[in-house]
């Protein structure tokens, strides 16, 4: 297979969810989320060749998208809150939008690495494979995202998110 | 749990939207920025050799009180873009796709060498190299037609000053960078 025949599947196939992850670390901003998924497949372009298969394929591009979201939020001053709500009712969608605000607000108030890790929690994958992302423990991992859920719970627990 | 499954629910509920290019213009993307960094980095070595040609050009190893501040000035502003390069070619180093226990572990001490180069480095270079440009003022007066004495005068001030807040901010970003890094 040839690097761009790779880099193709890779990226029809990836796109998606790395645009989804990217967005909690920009607050739901889509036109950042969109220059930030830019700055993870051009990593992925050129790391290609370091991809050795000792990983799934999968594991080996959310390494580089945690990696260059946490470059990118290190070197950013506060961002404002964006969503991308659907827009199908007005008042509907109101309250969506203000779900969605709470929901990145709850988000943002974690640690870099609580962010990754529920994150990629969020996008369902399994973890050990959160571990093998992180450079963690299934263990450590396992205590963590208990961790995290119990403060996202009580996070989740205000008014527009109850709502919901 | 039920707090945290809603959560997840309206994580769920986001629309999987793909990124608005297509995968032929990251490709074209990467292969320009990749051409961009290679021009930036011989921009930078050709500087360091026109200034070594200048200094050579104007004979200035004949008068050794000229020669001395000119190699001195001259030789922090190569020093300087080495260092450069340096960064450039670490950062390219950095290892995205590796745990990011171990990344976190490599930006650290990339970001505390870039601290170093903006709060150690940069401010002696750029100390050294006003003292050097003062010690060579009176040189340039007797040797300068007035006009050109002035204008040597004032662009190597304002040089000095846009150069100086360049500094400045970028060492402001790179402090907030590594204070983000110790979180």
């Amino acid at each position: 297979m040839t690097k761009e025949k790779l880099f193709e599947t890779i990226y029809q196939e990836h796109a998606s969810k790395v645009m989804r992850l990217v967005l909690g670390y920009v607050k739901g901003d889509k036109e950042q989320a969109n220059d930030l998924v830019q700055d993870v497949f051009v990593k992925v372009w050129n790391n290609i060749h370091t991809f050795k298969g000792d990983s799934n394929i999968g594991t080996w591009v959310y390494r580089i998208a945690v990696n260059t979201c946490l470059m990118f939020i290190r070197s950013k001053k506060k961002l404002t809150i964006y969503t991308n709500a659907p827009t199908e009712i007005d008042q509907h969608s109101d309250e969506i939008e203000m779900q969605f605000r709470a929901m990145y607000e709850c988000i943002d108030q974690l640690g870099e690495k609580d962010r990754s890790i529920i994150l990629l929690e969020l996008q369902d994958l399994p973890q050990n494979e959160i571990a093998s992302i992180m450079g963690m423990t299934h263990e450590a991992i396992r205590t963590r995202v208990h961790r995290i859920k119990n403060i996202l719970s009580k996070c989740a627990n205000n008014e527009q998110l109850r709502r919901f | 749990m039920s707090n945290y499954e809603d959560f997840k629910k309206l994580y769920r509920t986001q629309p999987l939207d793909a990124p608005d290019m297509s995968w032929e213009s990251m490709v074209k993307k990467s292969r320009f920025l990749k051409k961009k960094l290679r021009i930036t980095q011989l921009v930078l070595g050709l500087t360091i050799f026109i200034l070594t040609f200048f200094f050579f050009y104007i004979s200035a190893q004949d008068m050794l009180e000229v020669a001395i501040p000119l190699a001195i000035m001259i030789g922090v502003l190569a020093l300087r873009i080495v260092l450069e390069v340096v960064s450039m070619v670490w950062l390219q180093k950095l290892g995205y796709s590796e745990t990011v226990d171990l990344f976190r572990k490599r930006a650290g001490r990339y970001h505390s060498f870039r601290t170093a180069v903006n709060l150690v480095v940069t401010p002696v270079f750029y100390g050294t190299y006003i003292w050097q440009f003062i010690v060579l003022l009176p040189y340039f007066k007797v040797g300068l037609s007035p006009g050109f004495y002035l204008y040597v005068l004032i662009s190597g001030l304002i040089s000095l000053v846009v150069l100086g807040c360049y500094i400045g901010n970028d060492i402001r970003k790179e402090l907030r960078l590594l204070k983000s890094l110790k979180r």
